[in-house]
């Protein structure tokens, strides 16, 4: 693509694949074709360009329009109907179709973001190896290769202060020198993209939007550490990011980045690409090991630490996708410059994927340091439905729930850890009024409980036993002592697990109880649900002083359960009713119990 | 070899010769693995692509080409679940359970494929029709709540919606 | 060597020891559940963690490795709150059933649960409702009662590497099993419920016999194959109800096989005769033995005033101790003033390797047997040596078998097809073959290579001498069959060899002493000869004897013939030693009484007929042994290994007639991993298994003659004609069959040579 050519980029990340991002696509070349501009034709050719996802999902399908010496203008929800339409309109005629682009909140979405990590993903085809190689990719492998020692990149990754993305948050030039000083000449590099927490996409985004920037991370991290055979391991559930990455690695060893004497120096890196089969335990190293070896993705203990004895007892280091991401970053801007984002202790920025009760639904990346209100209500647009925020779910099934008090707590891992929650991988997830905090804890319980992977006591029958405390004080069998026990038998599960699984699994439960205590003290002494989730605690009548007759509820009960008419206080006939909450979900007023 | 023993063997081996499942294809399947370390979970991926789903003879052919325990393969296979061990339907809907979705009222619509197609999660319809199974987490939480069915996803669903997509899949081919 | 503390005990240890080991080097003792000393640390049970100062996590002692100057603390109260949990959690599924379970009394979980202080749980009871499982023959398998410790799929995995059971599913659904839920279908060596440490898995042969507190424990050396596993035999009122292992004691480090463990019912057997069968008079049992055996020693005497000594003649069999045996040769040289004494033990080569040279060689061949059929432990030991350090293992066999688990380099054919394969290795190992050339400089360059041979095998010694020639300090291991194979020729129980191998004068050859009627009278202790291939075609021509004496514990073929048979004690109701194959002396001790005389009574009772007082008690049966047999001179009875004078008795020459025979089908003996000799064919629940002699044939030459697993087929063989049932079995080559070859029918057909081609008609 020239200077002068005009581009057309469709979101083609899973969501946008998902919203028909490929018809868009096609619907584009069609009608390029049918005014002539497609390929190199005339004056100026026109290229439509799949790229990754630009972050805010829930406004898919987004397609950029770049016409040269004009403002680039974002249209949000593009269908192929709406096409013919831009390309007349805009490209043609340069009138901007004002219905369909994006509304100003759209930009706002960007103010507080640093897209560092994140940048080319939106610009480049992640299918193009010269798209990304012109955009500066593999310079940084250059830098490295020609002007660097193994020892200087381990210490310019040191010093940028980066910590590990994953959830763990270790800093990754101090794992890095574990795995470099292991007697051995067969090390492994592994890359975790076994990114498994519901509610988390970052991982995929990356790879997915921009694949050869994890390749390019993985022989920065390869050269320093002095590993000669790498693995990504991706979760099957990522089809498309599976696509990508094959094919980036088949161009990457085409183009001498990997394989033998890699850019023509004593350098060698083979990678190979790992499919998990669907098991998040195998998001843990030593599970993701064993699941490489080819068996059951049981976690093993340490130490002895896989950068000592990692894969077929080999020293090995392990890096998430996204910390991956960010060595080239760190090598083609330099450590000071990395360390000038984020906070003292958290450098740099981290991607976050925002989801739940949010307006701004989608893929952020913010510096460390910003405060979870900022997030939520600057980037994330809020709460929608004039709903209030009751909590913010952060780091999945291992993280917590934090309150509204705790709103002005920085992003970052120490802060964060001292609430009680984690950074994790980066899922957020925001709650309002009509989530119960009980079923949240028992909805994350179930799900590690059903990834367990069944080794250890603690994690395998403990978490059993506390769900089924949270089962039964969900249905109204709660008894005195429940959260005591589930309390102490909480803090013993942490601290007596093998794996990360399990030692963290207790967290929401720990920090739903310790923030929302009377919830659960609703839920065991009056049989209630203030949140109204709980079906079995609901009685579904509504309270006639609160109805305000709008008619809500009529229209979504599935089973014509609800009687209505216009004028008149909504009554639910319980016969009928099979608990599906509908009308709850749907009524602004709260008014039914 | 036991007496008792001798009659599971018999078992196994005239099913074999019964069976109508051709097992060749795991041999050609298998022959670029050998003498590979970690092959285990490519193979297993690569025969269910093929077959559909690992019954106890694939497994066993599995287990003879790779000098493997069956026992052993079938732990790691029952430990992952992507791997099946039973037919599955035409149309595998997969209703996302992860937060994001949760918390936009998936429950709801899982409720309404067991509705529809009297299936619970992991289970086929008797016509071999459909198979729901809920999964952890698609990565599509932009457009909560959200289904796949076989290849194509489904996202900003209301039940109602949900429930209008699974009937056409349903008078599709009949 | 590192420094550390444990409970402010300082300790200085190896610094490859984990903090478990660390521990139990100074006399802490740390709880352990999933830990096994013989299998890679788990850490699933979670009993073990201790606080580690300076660390804010806590760690499990069985994986974590010691590290200078660690300070670490076994028990707090923060441990206690830990360790009652994991109980409490164990005891939501598993089901209270201490009243009904064998395991009682010995169970971890319930000593655990005591240890702790458990005595509620605090959660609600949600126990499992599965059926029991009867598929195994021998082990009763209660998944109800599983706490997924994992260590019976471990051990299967790790050490017998057959991995018949695995883990299944995940997470709370996961439970142990075998893939699609089939029978279980193993080696039912047992390994898996010896490890049990609740009552899942249990002893089916044992099953609600009684009740551990009640039994007395006697540690023993197994009577059965020549191992020489230490057993711990676990009786009350001179019942034998179980035999145990133990992990820390003999040189089987706990591993026991099927007929060790769960074949020991022939001691309680009501087979054994309690009355004496003497054609002259009945005379009923606990009579005075000198008054049994008068009227047979006066024929005795007669035969040797009319005919000479040397017409008087004694066969041992290998079930006798040491100092049975060297009594009997005594007996026989010295007071019978008779060459003739006898065993079926070649002499052709003696023990050079031991267990310890399987564990640290470094190149393994085994050749022309079925090691793990024919010596359990010992083939155990092979697996576990090739599975920890991966060296190079070459099998030569007929059929494929166990260990192809380990290894590729299985060479199988039909036994011509064999033999040439062997001499293709020997002739790459001269240079002259580039057939094996990577396998032989693999052995060439070992430093420890092991040779595992058959030494009752003629045409193999040839080959063995070869490589023992051609490949720099191999080490040899002649596999023998029976408890006390080796002890019996170290006494001199072989006809002109001394106790310790010192040539003397032989007497006659016992096939031509029989057949032509040389030897008049025979005392036989043990032996069978209905049951040897050698012999068991002069079987009838006994009935020429004019005296025929047999001591055995049952009545055997060969003690129906006699005219005086003496029921006799087995390996579980005397005292004395076996020297097994390692040449290893050790000693059995007495555990029941079962009444019944042993054959050292009986050896004095005659010598006092002749006015000889031999030795009678152990102790002085061996001070005569340490005097008279240079070879057992200094030793201490309790595991020493004898050095043997030679290796090998040279002079082999290569046999060109392998196999001989016409018909379709090569046929060859087999190893029968269930049953050692005749003794555990009264053991029933083994016999269950396997009673009859199995014909094994592949898969594909069993659809050729149209017959199907379990059915009966028709062997033609030198004119004998016998039908058999089959056993299909993949491992088999193709056109090759095997049958054991010690019962009465096979011995007959093996008796005309070892490789033989037979036909097989439906």
């Amino acid at each position: 693509m020239t200077e002068n050519s005009l581009g057309v980029h469709v979101c083609m990340g899973t969501a946008g694949v998902a919203s028909g991002g490929r018809e868009v696509m096609e619907a584009f070349n069609e009608e390029l074709k049918k005014h002539g501009l497609a390929g190199d034709v005339k004056e100026r050719d026109c290229k439509v360009k799949a790229t990754g996802c630009r972050g805010l999902c829930a406004r898919d399908v987004l397609v950029d329009i770049i016409i040269p010496g004009k403002d680039e203008v974002t249209y949000e929800h593009v269908t192929a109907e709406i096409v013919p339409l831009i390309v007349e309109q805009h490209i043609m005629n340069g009138d901007v179709v004002k219905k369909h682009a994006a509304k100003k909140d759209y930009y706002g979405f960007y103010e507080l973001q640093k897209r560092y990590v994140l940048k080319d993903c939106g610009i480049i085809d992640p299918e193009d190896m010269d798209d990304y190689i012109g955009h500066g990719g593999y310079s940084a492998v250059k830098t490295v290769l020609n002007d660097m020692k193994p020892e200087d990149v381990i210490e310019e990754v040191k010093k940028s202060g980066i910590r590990g993305r994953g959830g763990a948050g270790f800093p990754a030039g101090l794992k890095w020198t574990f795995c470099s000083k292991s007697p051995g000449e067969t090390k492994y590099l592994i890359c975790n993209s076994d990114e498994g927490d519901p509610g988390a996409f970052m991982d995929r985004s990356v790879i997915e939007g921009n694949p050869h920037c994890v390749i390019e991370g993985m022989l920065i991290a390869a050269y320093a550490i002095g590993c000669n055979e790498g693995y990504i391991y991706c979760r099957a559930e990522y089809p498309l990011a599976i696509e990508r990455v094959k094919k980036a690695m088949k161009d990457a060893e085409a183009g001498n980045y990997l394989g033998k004497n890699i850019l023509g120096k004593d350098f060698d890196f083979t990678l190979h690409l790992k499919e998990g089969a669907g098991a998040f335990v195998c998001g843990e190293e030593t599970a993701l090991l064993a699941s490489v070896e080819g068996e059951r993705g049981m976690p093993r203990s340490r130490p002895p630490f896989p950068a000592v004895r990692g894969l077929w007892d080999k020293p090995s280091n392990i890096n998430n996708v996204e910390t991956i991401a960010n060595f080239p970053l760190i090598i083609n801007k330099g450590a000071d410059w990395y360390n000038s984002i984020g906070t003292e202790k958290s450098k740099g920025t981290k991607i976050f994927a925002l989801a739940g009760k949010i307006k701004n639904a989608g893929l952020v990346e913010v510096p460390m340091g910003i405060t979870l209100k900022e997030l939520i209500y600057n980037v994330g647009g809020g709460i929608p439905n004039r709903r209030k925020f009751k909590a913010v779910q952060l780091g999945g099934p291992s993280g917590g729930c934090l309150p509204e008090s705790l709103l002005d707590t920085p992003i970052d891992f120490d802060s964060l850890q001292s609430t009680g929650a984690i950074m994790g991988s980066g899922g957020v997830v925001v709650m309002d009024e009509t989530n119960c905090m009980v079923n949240v804890a028992k909805f994350f319980l179930s799900f590690t409980q059903k990834e367990s992977c069944g080794k250890c006591i603690p994690c395998r029958i403990g978490t059993k036993a506390m769900l089924d405390i949270l089962e039964r004080i969900t249905v109204g069998e709660g008894r005195e002592g429940d959260i005591d026990l589930l309390e102490n038998l909480a803090e013993e599960i942490k601290i007596s697990s093998l794996c990360g699984l399990g030692q963290t699994a207790p967290n929401p439960v720990l920090t739903t109880i310790k923030y929302f205590r009377e919830e659960y003290e609703e839920h065991i002494k009056n049989r209630k649900c203030p949140a109204r989730e709980c079906a079995d605690l609901i009685d579904f009548v509504v309270d006639d002083d609160r109805c305000t007759k709008c008619g809500a509820c009529f229209r979504v009960c599935p089973t014509g359960a609800i009687e209505w008419e216009k004028k008149m206080v909504a009554k639910i006939d319980l016969s009928k009713c099979v608990k599906c909450r509908e009308c709850i979900v749907h009524c602004p007023f709260n008014a039914i119990d | 070899m036991g007496n008792e023993a001798l009659k599971d063997k018999t078992k196994l081996i005239s099913d074999s010769d019964a069976e109508k499942v051709d097992v060749k294809q795991v041999d050609v399947i298998c022959e670029p693995f050998k003498g590979l370390s970690g092959s285990t979970i490519p193979i297993l991926q690569k025969v269910q692509d093929h077959y559909g789903y690992l019954s106890r003879d694939i497994v066993e052919r599995i287990a003879e080409n790779m000098n493997k325990s069956a026992h052993q393969i079938y732990g790691v296979l029952t430990f992952y679940s992507q791997f099946h061990t039973s037919p599955r339907g035409k149309y595998v809907i997969r209703v996302c359970r992860g937060t994001a979705c949760h918390v936009k009222g998936s429950l709801r619509i899982s409720q309404i494929v067991a509705e529809e197609f009297n299936i619970s999660n992991g289970e086929t319809s008797e016509d071999l029709k459909f198979t729901l199974e809920e999964v952890s987490c698609i990565g599509a939480c932009g457009m909560a709540p959200v289904i796949m069915v076989n290849d194509k996803t489904y996202g900003n669903l209301t039940p109602e919606e949900a429930r209008k997509i699974l009937i056409g899949y349903a008078k599709k081919d009949v | 060597m590192v420094s550390l503390k444990i409970d402010g005990i300082d300790a200085n240890v190896d610094g490859s020891l984990t903090i478990l080991e660390a521990a139990e080097a100074v006399g802490v003792n740390i709880p352990t559940f999933c830990h096994h000393k013989m299998l890679n640390p788990f850490g699933a049970c979670r009993v073990c963690l201790v606080e580690v100062k300076g660390n804010p996590k806590l760690l499990t002692a069985c994986t974590t490795p010691v590290m200078d100057g660690m300070e670490i603390i076994t028990s707090s109260e923060k441990l206690a709150k830990i360790r009652k949990t994991l109980i409490e959690l164990l005891l939501i599924n598993h089901p209270l059933d201490c009243p009904v379970c064998d395991k009682g009394g010995e169970c971890t979980l319930q000593d655990l649960a005591f240890e702790f202080g458990v005595t509620k749980v605090r959660f609600d009871e949600v126990p499992m409702k599965e059926p029991v499982d009867h598929s195994n023959p021998f082990i009763e398998r209660d998944i109800n009662r599983c706490v997924l410790c994992g260590k019976c799929v471990r051990i299967c995995d790790e050490v017998v590497n057959v991995q018949a059971i695995s883990f299944i599913g995940r997470g709370t659904d996961t439970y142990i099993g075998t893939a699609f839920d089939q029978a279980w279908n193993c080696e039912y060596c047992g390994q898996c419920m010896s490890v049990c440490p609740v009552g899942s898995l249990g002893n089916r042969v044992f099953l609600h016999k009684n009740r551990p507190w009640n039994m007395k424990t006697t540690y023993s050396i197994c009577g059965l194959c020549s191992c020489g596993c230490t057993v711990v035999l676990k009786h009350e009122n001179n019942k034998v109800y179980r035999v145990d292992e133990d992990t820390d004691a003999g040189i089987n480090h706990g591993f026991l096989c099927s007929k060790g463990r769960y074949g020991y019912e022939f001691i309680n057997s009501d087979d054994r005769p309690e009355i004496s069968n003497v054609k002259m008079n009945n005379v009923a049992k606990g009579i005075d033995l000198k008054k049994l055996i008068e009227p047979s020693i006066e024929k005795l005497k007669n035969i040797i005033d009319n005919y000479g000594s040397d017409a008087v003649g004694m066969v041992v069999s290998p079930r006798l101790t040491n100092e049975e045996a060297f009594l009997a040769q005594k007996l026989c040289r010295e007071v019978l003033k008779s060459n003739n004494i006898y065993s079926l033990e070649p002499v052709t080569a003696l023990p050079d390797a031991t267990y310890d040279d399987v564990d640290k060689s470094d190149a393994i061949l085994v050749l022309n047997m079925d090691i793990t059929e024919s010596n359990p432990i010992l083939g155990l030991s092979i697996r576990r040596k090739v599975r920890k350090s991966g060296v190079p293992l070459v099998v030569f066999n007929p059929s494929s078998t166990a260990l192809k688990r380990l290894t590729d380099n299985i060479i199988v054919g039909e036994p011509k097809e064999l033999y040439k394969e062997i001499d293709s290795f020997v002739s790459s190992l001269e240079g002259k073959s580039e057939k094996y050339k990577e396998l032989v400089s693999k052995f060439k360059s070992a430093e420890k290579p092991l040779l595992v041979f058959n030494p009752y095998n003629e045409i193999d010694l040839y080959y063995v001498e070869r490589l023992k020639k051609l490949i720099p300090g191999l080490k040899l291991l002649p596999a023998r069959s029976k408890n006390n194979s080796q002890g019996i020729l170290d006494m001199g129980c072989y006809s002109g060899i001394r106790p310790g191998y010192q040539q003397c004068e032989a007497g006659h050859e016992l096939a031509e002493g029989i057949k032509k009627g040389r030897l008049k009278a025979l005392i036989v202790l043990g032996e069978n000869l209905d049951l040897s291939p050698e012999y068991c075609s002069l079987f009838d021509e006994l009935d020429k004897l004019g005296l025929l004496v047999v001591l055995d514990p049952f009545m055997s073929e060969m003690s129906k013939k006699a005219h005086l048979y003496i029921p006799v004690a087995s390996y579980a109701e005397k005292d004395g030693s076996f020297t097994n194959f390692e040449g290893r002396v050790q000693s059995i001790q007495k555990a029941i009484d079962k009444g019944f005389v042993t054959d050292r009574d009986f050896i004095v009772s005659v010598a006092e007929f002749f006015n000889v007082v031999l030795p009678h008690s152990t102790g002085d049966i061996r001070v005569m042994i340490t005097q008279e047999n240079p070879l057992y001179k200094d030793i201490s009875w309790d595991g020493e290994v004898i050095k043997y004078p030679y290796l090998l008795k040279h002079g082999r020459s290569q046999r060109k007639d392998i196999i001989c025979g016409d018909g379709g089908y090569n046929l060859y003996p087999a190893s029968l991993r269930l049953h050692s000799g005749s003794y555990t064919r009264r053991s029933p629940e083994l016999s269950k298994v396997y009673s009859e002699p199995l014909l094994e044939i592949n898969p594909a030459d069993a659809r050729d003659l149209n017959v199907e697993n379990g059915e009966y087929i028709k062997l033609i063989s030198g004119g004998i004609e016998e039908k058999f049932k089959v056993d299909v079995n993949e491992k088999m080559s193709l056109k090759t069959v095997s049958l054991p070859d010690n019962y009465p029918s096979t011995a007959r057909i093996f008796s005309i040579n070892r490789y033989l081609k037979v036909d097989l008609k439906r």
